[in-house]
């Protein structure tokens, strides 16, 4: 993985993540939504055939937009975690 | 979220997973699929080839056959320490060495000799090549670690799938038994008791609404769960299809910590071990604290009964 910055302001980040595609974004772009201060978030793969995925996030300039991103991806590696305690809870249990 | 266990076996899993995003379902779909590494034949050396079947389909019928992965033992050649020339620390290899007795015998993965014993064919009746009477075959070929993403071969996951859990109702008052969805319903969600259709196996609904199309009274209500899911996981035999899971959720894990790292500015702090491991603790620890005490009050009756009377005092 590598990123390359586009745009990093208070209300917007703008970047390109190369070698990843929508197995990182999508996800990603879900959990930020649930956000209250996101104003917008999306990503687009330019092409299916080189891996690479641009990302962009804006905020209404209340939290910075990168720091918007880094939570949503704490939030991912946490909800990770949590359905990694359920299913071996559940299979204890079965 | 919470996660059922529907149906298990060696090499299938079922489990219902409640209150979680589609998205990230489908981001451990994808992983499990392309990015979860296994163990495959990747260099074949031919060093005698007599049979009807040029060196180049051999070597792919063998790369195709599903080994069972060691994940402890192996590493991708290219993080290894020999930068991906091959050493035992990222390939397993193997040999075969046939001549056909008679005509029509048939070589099969059971004569490839795994120099590892925990990295064999998942099963030993693959067949490779048919030989005539007298043809002989002389291979050495070396399995590596590798992902679906580079080729097929290396997935370890047959299927998997996951669908939102259906919701079929059907009005009893408004059925007019006309049986028509019974019939039309390919998956036998439908049974006739007493004149009237019945819903009976709700589970096994693909929600593609043809019992509502043919319902003439609109009797019929198909509806799905948008955040709970039945995940059906078939493993190739390479991996148990607990492990493929398991390791797929490290894999996505590992992702977003690397990209968090490359950001700039603070790295936040991802602590979500440490809660984890007090809720662990906390439900565990009252039980760890049980089973020691009832054998240590059977076996020293003497002396819990002490220390309980020189508490009382």
């Amino acid at each position: 993985m590598n990123i390359n910055i586009i745009k990093n302001t208070s209300r917007e980040l703008e970047l390109e993540i190369e070698g990843e595609g929508h197995t990182l974004c999508n996800p990603l772009r879900e959990i930020l939504f649930e956000d209250a201060h996101l104003t917008f978030a999306g990503y687009s793969v330019p092409h299916p055939l080189t891996r690479s995925a641009r990302f962009i996030v804006r905020t209404d300039g209340k939290v910075k937009a990168i720091n918007s991103f880094k939570k949503a991806a704490k939030k991912l590696i946490e909800r990770t975690e949590e359905l990694r305690t359920e299913f071996k809870k559940a299979l204890k249990a079965a | 979220m919470k996660v059922t266990v529907l149906e298990q076996t060696d090499n299938t899993l079922q489990m219902r997973v409640e209150e979680v995003r589609p998205g990230l379902i489908n981001a451990i779909r994808r992983i499990m699929l392309a990015e979860t590494p296994t163990m495959a034949i990747e260099e074949v050396v031919i060093l005698e080839n007599q049979s009807p079947l040029f060196d180049e389909i051999i070597a792919h019928r063998l790369g195709l056959v599903p080994l069972k992965t060691n994940y402890d033992q192996y590493v991708v050649s290219s993080d290894c320490t020999c930068e991906g020339v091959g050493c035992h620390l990222c390939q397993a290899g193997f040999t075969m060495e046939v001549e056909a007795p008679e005509d029509g015998f048939i070589a099969t993965t059971g004569d490839l000799k795994p120099q590892d014993p925990e990295v064999v064919p998942v099963s030993d009746k693959i067949p490779i090549a048919k030989l005539a009477k007298g043809q002989r075959i002389v291979i050495e070929a070396y399995a590596r670690l590798g992902i679906g993403q580079d080729h097929a071969k290396w997935q370890p996951v047959s299927t998997m799938a996951y669908k939102m859990i259906p919701h079929v109702k059907v009005d009893t008052n408004k059925c007019d038994g006309c049986k028509e969805c019974v019939e039309v319903c390919f998956r036998q969600v439908f049974e006739m008791q007493k004149d009237k259709a019945v819903v009976v196996d709700e589970k096994n609904c693909t929600l593609c609404n043809l019992c509502v199309e043919t319902c003439d009274v609109q009797a019929i209500a198909v509806s799905h769960d948008e955040n709970n899911f039945i995940v059906t996981i078939e493993s190739t035999g390479a991996l148990p299809p607990m492990t493929i899971f398991e390791k797929g959720l490290d894999v996505f894990r590992k992702k977003y910590e690397e990209l968090i790292t490359l950001l700039p500015g603070r790295v936040p702090k991802v602590t979500p071990k440490k809660p984890r491991a007090k809720k662990k603790a906390l439900p565990k620890k009252p039980k760890k604290k049980k089973e020691p005490k009832a054998p240590a009050s059977k076996t020293k009756t003497k002396t819990a009964s002490k220390s309980k009377t020189k508490k009382k005092k």
